[in-house]
C-alpha cells in the first residue's frame, strides 16, 4: 500500500480529459456566478463584496489540487478505507447532533479557522465507497434479499436516522437516490425496489392515519408549492422572489452582474438560490448551459464507468457523477418551484468551501479510475 | 496487492448505467429545461412585470401647470418649484430617530412629537413629513441630513402654484388643491390644458428600499402644461376691484357686490370681479374681516360647518353663478324690444299717473312718483315703470319672451367659466299673465346672471349683436406655440343697427340729464341705465339690489361695466346713488387706459385737466403769466426773484384753475395743510373748504354745485403739501327713482 502511496510520483497512464475539462469548466463557471450572485449580500452583510468569493476561491484552489493528487492515487486503496469512512462518517453524524443549532437544524460542525464541516457529505462519500466495495465483492449474489438488500439497508437505515436526527431531510433523500442507484448499477433484484416503494407508500399511509398532526403540516407545505403566491409573505416569499428571478431573466437575460433581484430579494442569493441568479443575469440560455454542463458530465461519466476495468471503479464513477447530477436536478427543480422547497445546494456554484473541495476531491477519485480505463484515451 | 475482486460491469450493468444516463438527461435535466423554457420565455412577461413592481422606486416628478396671462402677458397664476419632505423611516438608524425628530420639527415647524410617531413606526417606508416646503426650509432639511449623517429622509421635488398678483382676480382665476388640480374659476375650467404630464423617474431599489448601485435609472422628463393668455388686462381689473372693494366696503354690502366690464365688440370680459373674495394662495382663509371674527367666537362641529360654509361662499362666482333681480336695468331690454318689433317709436308718449292697474292690481312708480306724460326717453331717464307697463302690453307676451330669449337670457352664456347655471328663471310666454307681463316689462320679475345681464346690454349697444362672452384668448404649448386661438363669435343678430343707434341716445340722455347722472365722466360720453331691485324670496323686505350698467363712448361704444351691489344698507340704496359712480370710476379709468381721447363739452372744458407748464428758474411775473395762459392759479411764495421751486411738479396734469405753489427764496418751507373732511358735503361747499387749506381738487362724477362728494381720494387728517390734488368722486344721492312698485 505504501508502494502504492509512493508511486504518485511515477509515470501513470492520462486521466480523462474531458471529464477534467468539464471539471474546470463548472469550477470556473461556478466561482464567477458565485462572485456575481454573493456580490450584494456580501457588501450589505460583511461590508466587503468579496465575503464569499474570497474562501471559495481559496478552497477551489486547494480542491483542485487534491482532485490532482486523488487521481493519481490508485483508487483501489478504498476498499480498505470504505469501511472505517463509514465508521468515521456515523461518528461525525452523532457528533454533530452535539453542535449548535443553526436555522432549526444540526448540520455543520465547526472546525476552528477552517470552517465548517457537513458530516453528511463525508456520509455521502463513506456511503458510495462502502456500497460500490459490497457489490463489487457479492456482485453474483446481487439478487437474494440478504445480500443484495440487507446490508445496504441496514447502512442506509443507520444513516437515514442519524441525519434526519439534524434534521436533514434533503440529504436523507440524496443518500436513498444514490444508495438506489447503486443498488440498481450493481445488481439488486428489482423486486426488491417495487417492494421497498410499496413500503414507502405504506408509510405514508401509517403516518396519514397515526400521526395526523403532520397532514395539516404537510398540506401546507404542498399548498404553497402548489401556489406559492397563495402566501407571498411567508411560506412562499422564497420561491416567489425565486421565480421572479429566473422569469425576469428572459431568453438571455439582464446580463452578467446586472441581477437585480441579488439585492436582498432572493434569500441565499450566494448558496441555495445561486441558481435563479444565473437565470436571471444570463437567462434560458445561461441556465441551459449549465443544465448541459451538467448533462455533458452525467455522459462522460457513465461513459468512463462503461470502460472502467472493474466494477468497483464503475460503481465509484456512477456513484460520484449521479451524486452530482442528483443534486444539481433537485438544486434546480426546488428553485423553479418544480419540487417543494428543501435546501440542497448546486455542486460547483453554490458557497462552501469544504463541500467544493470535497466534490473535488471525489472528481479526483473519477479521474483516478480514468486512468486505467481501457479504451479512448485522449 | 490485492486481487482484482471483480471484472468491468457485465452487460445488464452496463444497460443500467446507460439507462440512468438516459433517465437523467431526459426526464431530470430535459424536463427540468422545458420548466425554465416555461419561467423564461412563455411567462417572461409576467415575471419580468412583478419583479420590476418590488424592485423599481418610481418617483414622480410633479409637472408645472401652465401659466395664466393676462392680455399684456403679466402673469396672474404661475407654478413655482417646491419640496415635499417624506421619510423612509425604516432606513434610518435607531440613535438617529430622537435627534432627528427634534431637528426636522424645528426645521419644518411640525410637532416634534407628530414627527417622532412617524420616524418611529421602523418598518414604514414611506411617512409624509411636510408638503411643498420652500427652497429654505428644504436647503435647511438637507444640510441637517447631512451633518449629523441621517439617512431615510427624502426631499422630492414638486411645483406649487403661486398667484403673484395675490388678493387679486380670484374669482375668474380660481385656486388648485394639493394635488394641484383645479378647483374653481379657470383653474378648474381649463384644468386639462393646464396640467402638465408628470415625469417619473423610475430607479431600482433593493429590498430594503435603498437605491441599488446599477445604471438601471430612467427618466421621463414632466412636461409642463400648456399656457393660458387671457383678455383680462391686470389694470382694467385692479380699477374694478379696486373702485368695487371701496363700494362693498363704504356701502356695507352684506351680500357681495359684483363687477364686470366687457367690451362691447366683440364679449371679452377685461376684468370681472366678485368682492369680497379671497386670496387665491390661501384659498380657505376667509377674507372677510367680519366672518373671521364670527367664526372665532365658534367651536367645535359648529365652527367647522359655519367655516365650509364661509369658503364656499367666498370662492363663489357670484358673477356668473348666481341669479339676481336685474330691476330696470332691464328696462333696456324692455325698450330695445318694444323699439326693434316697431311698437313704439323713440317719441311714443305714455301716461304716468297715480298708478296703473293691470287685472285689478295697481302698479306705482318708485316712491309713489306721477311723472305725468312720457317720451320713451323720459321714460328711460325717470326708470318710469307705468310707461315700461305700457311699453309691455304694447310688445305682448309672446314678442316679450322671444325677445328675452334672443337676448340670451333664457340659458347660460357659455362663458369659460364653471358653474354657470344651465337656466335662468324667467316665465315663458305661455305661464305669462298681464300681471306678470307688467312686472316682467320693468325687469322685476326674472331672475339672471350679471354676465347675462352684460352681454345683453353690450348686444344693446352693439349694434344688435350678441356676443359669446370669453375670457381665453388663446392657448399656448410649453415651446410657445398657438393650440387655440378664440375668436370673437356672433351668436345671434338680436335687434337692428337704428334700434341700437336709438338705444345708444337714449343710454346717454340717461346719464345726462336722468337717473343715471352719478355715471357721468367729463369728456366721455357716457350711457347707461340704474337700477334698483326688491330681491323677491329675501325675508328682508327692505333687501335692495343696487346696480348700475354703463356704456362708453356712446357714439362708438367699446366698453361696458356692470356693477351690482347685493343688499347695501346705505341711506339711499338706489343703484344710481350707489352703483353708478363706481361705473363712472372704471369708466373714466379703463378709458383712459386704452387712451380713449376726451371730447370736452364747452362747460366741461373750462374744468378739464391741463398739463402744468414747468416755471422754474423764470421771474415770479413772468411765470404768473404763463401759468395762467395755461389756466392756472399761482401762489407765491417769498420776495426772490426767481421762481426756485414749484409744487404740483410740472409735467403733471390737474385740472384747470388749480392753484400752483412758487417758492423764491431759499430756504423757504414748504407750505403745509392738513386734508380736510369733504365726504357728504356739496361739491359746491368742499371746493371751498380745499381752497382754504390750500388744496387743489379734481372730480369723478357729474361736475355740478349741488352734486355730494361719495368719496374723496386723500384721508381727512392726513398732512400733504398745499397745492396737493385731492381727487373727489361726487354724485347725486336724490335721483329719479328707478325703485320698483311692488313694496307697497
Amino acid at each position: 500500500m505504501l508502494q502504492k502511496i509512493g508511486g504518485w510520483a511515477k509515470h501513470q497512464p492520462p486521466m480523462d480529459l474531458p471529464f477534467f475539462i468539464l471539471v474546470i469548466t463548472l469550477v470556473a463557471f461556478g466561482l464567477v456566478m458565485l462572485f456575481s450572485a454573493s456580490y450584494a449580500v456580501a457588501m450589505y452583510r460583511r461590508n466587503t463584496p468579496y465575503a464569499y468569493i474570497r474562501p471559495q476561491l481559496l478552497f477551489a484552489v486547494v480542491g483542485l489540487i487534491a482532485m490532482y493528487l486523488a487521481s493519481r492515487v490508485d483508487y483501489h486503496i478504498y476498499h480498505k478505507l470504505a469501511l472505517p469512512m463509514l465508521g468515521i462518517s456515523m461518528v461525525l453524524l452523532v457528533v454533530v447532533l452535539f453542535m449548535p443549532e443553526y436555522n432549526g437544524c444540526k448540520r455543520w460542525i465547526v472546525l476552528p479557522g477552517l470552517g465548517t464541516l457537513q458530516p453528511s457529505e463525508i456520509a455521502k462519500f463513506a456511503l458510495i465507497l462502502t456500497f460500490s466495495h459490497i457489490i463489487s465483492l457479492n456482485h453474483q449474489k446481487m439478487q437474494g434479499f440478504l445480500v443484495g438488500v440487507m446490508p445496504f439497508a441496514v447502512i442506509l437505515g443507520v444513516l437515514a436516522v442519524l441525519m434526519l436526527l439534524e434534521p436533514h431531510l434533503s440529504g436523507t433523500m440524496l443518500l436513498f437516490g444514490i444508495g438506489g442507484v447503486l443498488m440498481f448499477v450493481g445488481g439488486t433484484g428489482l423486486r426488491w425496489f417495487a417492494l421497498a416503494g410499496g413500503a414507502g407508500l405504506g408509510a405514508i399511509a401509517a403516518a396519514i392515519i397515526f400521526l395526523p398532526d403532520l397532514v395539516p403540516y404537510a398540506t401546507d407545505r404542498l399548498a404553497s408549492w402548489l401556489d406559492p403566491f397563495s402566501d407571498p409573505l411567508g411560506d412562499g416569499h422564497q420561491t416567489i422572489q425565486s421565480l421572479y428571478a429566473i422569469g425576469s431573466g428572459g431568453a438571455t437575460g439582464l446580463g452578467l452582474g446586472n441581477s437585480r433581484q441579488k439585492y436582498l430579494y432572493v434569500p441565499e442569493p450566494q448558496n441555495d438560490f445561486i441558481f435563479s441568479i444565473v437565470c436571471e443575469e444570463l437567462g434560458f440560455v445561461g441556465a441551459c448551459l449549465v443544465i448541459v454542463l451538467f448533462m455533458l458530465l452525467l455522459w462522460r461519466g457513465m461513459s468512463l464507468a462503461l470502460q472502467a476495468p472493474d466494477k468497483f471503479g464503475a460503481l465509484l464513477v456512477v456513484g460520484f457523477v449521479v451524486q452530482v447530477v442528483m443534486q444539481a436536478v433537485l438544486n434546480i427543480a426546488v428553485v423553479t418551484n418544480t419540487i417543494p422547497n428543501t435546501g440542497i445546494s448546486l455542486p460547483f456554484f453554490s458557497s462552501g468551501g469544504t463541500s467544493l473541495m470535497m466534490l473535488l476531491g471525489e472528481m479526483g477519485i473519477v479521474l483516478s479510475v480514468s486512468r486505467q480505463c481501457t479504451q479512448q484515451k485522449y | 496487492m490485492r486481487e482484482q475482486p471483480s471484472a468491468a460491469l457485465h452487460r445488464g450493468m452496463k444497460w443500467k448505467t446507460r439507462g440512468l444516463a438516459v433517465f437523467f438527461s431526459t426526464v431530470c435535466l430535459g424536463g427540468l429545461i422545458f420548466r425554465l423554457w416555461t419561467l423564461q420565455v412563455t411567462d417572461y412577461e409576467f415575471y419580468a412585470q412583478k419583479a420590476a413592481d418590488q424592485q423599481l422606486r418610481d418617483t414622480v416628478i410633479a409637472a408645472p401647470r401652465g401659466d395664466i396671462l393676462d392680455a399684456n402677458g403679466k402673469p396672474l397664476a404661475v407654478s413655482a418649484s417646491c419640496w415635499t419632505v417624506r421619510a423612509l423611516p425604516r432606513e434610518m438608524a435607531d440613535e438617529h430617530v430622537q435627534e432627528a425628530s427634534r431637528v426636522l420639527a424645528e426645521i419644518l415647524e411640525l410637532e416634534e412629537q407628530d414627527v417622532l410617531e412617524k420616524l418611529s413606526d421602523r418598518k414604514s417606508n414611506d411617512k409624509l413629513l411636510r408638503r411643498r416646503v420652500n427652497r429654505e426650509m428644504a436647503d435647511a432639511v438637507q444640510t441637517a441630513c447631512a451633518e449629523h449623517g441621517w439617512q431615510g429622509i427624502l426631499l422630492i421635488q414638486d411645483t406649487k402654484r403661486w398667484y403673484p398678483e395675490g388678493d387679486f382676480g380670484a374669482s375668474f382665476l380660481g385656486f388648485t388643491n394639493v394635488d394641484n388640480q383645479g378647483v374653481s374659476g379657470l383653474e378648474l375650467e381649463y384644468n386639462s390644458q393646464l396640467t402638465g404630464q408628470d415625469g417619473l423617474v423610475l430607479s431600482a431599489k433593493n429590498a430594503w428600499g435603498y437605491t441599488m448601485p446599477t445604471d438601471y435609472d430612467t427618466h421621463f422628463a414632466p412636461v409642463k402644461g400648456n399656457d393660458l393668455h387671457l383678455t383680462i388686462n391686470v389694470n382694467v381689473q385692479h380699477y374694478l376691484e379696486t373702485a368695487l372693494s371701496y363700494a362693498v366696503q363704504e356701502h356695507n354690502v352684506t351680500a357681495r357686490g359684483v363687477g364686470i366690464v366687457m367690451e362691447v365688440d366683440t364679449g371679452r370680459i377685461l376684468a370681472i370681479s366678485t368682492k369680497p373674495d379671497y386670496d387665491p394662495n390661501e384659498p380657505r382663509v376667509i377674507s372677510d374681516s367680519q366672518t373671521r371674527q364670527e367664526l372665532e367666537q365658534l367651536s367645535g362641529e359648529e365652527k367647522s360647518q359655519a367655516l365650509q360654509l364661509a369658503q364656499q361662499l367666498q370662492w363663489r362666482n357670484k358673477a356668473v353663478s348666481d341669479l339676481y333681480e336685474p330691476g330696470s336695468v332691464f328696462k333696456l331690454i324692455t325698450a330695445a324690444a318694444a323699439l326693434d318689433a316697431g311698437v313704439v317709436s323713440q317719441n311714443s308718449v305714455f301716461h304716468c299717473g297715480k298708478s296703473y292697474s293691470v287685472s285689478g292690481i295697481a302698479f306705482h312708480c318708485a316712491n309713489h312718483k306721477k311723472h305725468g306724460s312720457q317720451t320713451l326717453t323720459n321714460a328711460l331717464e325717470n326708470s318710469c315703470n307705468q310707461s315700461f307697463i305700457q311699453i309691455g302690453q304694447l310688445l305682448g307676451k309672446e314678442a316679450y319672451a322671444d325677445y328675452f330669449a334672443a337676448f340670451g337670457l333664457r340659458v347660460a352664456t357659455g362663458i369659460d367659466l364653471p358653474a354657470e347655471p344651465k337656466k335662468s328663471e324667467f316665465y315663458t310666454a305661455d305661464r305669462m299673465g298681464p300681471v306678470e307681463l307688467a312686472s316682467c316689462s320693468f325687469g322685476q320679475s326674472n331672475k339672471i346672471t350679471p354676465i347675462q345681464m352684460i352681454t345683453a346690454v353690450s348686444a344693446v349697444v352693439n349694434g344688435g349683436r350678441l356676443m359669446q362672452p370669453y375670457l381665453v384668448e388663446k392657448i399656448t404649448d410649453p415651446e410657445g406655440d398657438v393650440i387655440m386661438t378664440t375668436q370673437p363669435q356672433v351668436k345671434d343678430q338680436v335687434i337692428s343697427e337704428e334700434t341700437s343707434a336709438v338705444m345708444r341716445q337714449m343710454m346717454e340722455s340717461v346719464v345726462n340729464n336722468g337717473g343715471g347722472k352719478n355715471a357721468y365722466v367729463a369728456g366721455y360720453r357716457v350711457g347707461g341705465k340704474s337700477g334698483t331691485s326688491q330681491k323677491l324670496d329675501s325675508e328682508d323686505e327692505s333687501a335692495r339690489i343696487a346696480s348700475f350698467v354703463g356704456v362708453a363712448p356712446m357714439d362708438d361704444p367699446k366698453i361696458a361695466v356692470l356693477i351690482v351691489l347685493d343688499e347695501p344698507h346705505h341711506l339711499n340704496n338706489g343703484g344710481g346713488a350707489l352703483a353708478a359712480p363706481v361705473v363712472a370710476q372704471v369708466l373714466e379709468q379703463t378709458l383712459e387706459y386704452y387712451g380713449e381721447e376726451r371730447q370736452y363739452t364747452e362747460e366741461e372744458q373750462e374744468n378739464r385737466l391741463a398739463t402744468l407748464p414747468g416755471v422754474e428758474q423764470a421771474e415770479p411775473e413772468q411765470a404768473q403769466k404763463d401759468l395762467m395762459e395755461a389756466g392756472f392759479a399761482t401762489k407765491i411764495v417769498g420776495d426772490g426773484a426767481q421762481v426756485l421751486g414749484q409744487y404740483p411738479a410740472a409735467g403733471q396734469s390737474l385740472p384747470r384753475g388749480s392753484t400752483v405753489v412758487l417758492y423764491t427764496e431759499e430756504g423757504w418751507d414748504t407750505l403745509a395743510t392738513v386734508v380736510p373732511a369733504v365726504t357728504g358735503q356739496t361739491l359746491e361747499q368742499a371746493q371751498q373748504t380745499l381752497l382754504r387749506a390750500g388744496l387743489n381738487l379734481r372730480v369723478t362724477g357729474p361736475y355740478e354745485d349741488t352734486a355730494v362728494v361719495l368719496s374723496q381720494g386723500l384721508t381727512a387728517g392726513e398732512q400733504v403739501q398745499q397745492g396737493t390734488v385731492v381727487s373727489l368722486s361726487v354724485g347725486f344721492l336724490e335721483l329719479p327713482e328707478d325703485g320698483d312698485s311692488l313694496d307697497d
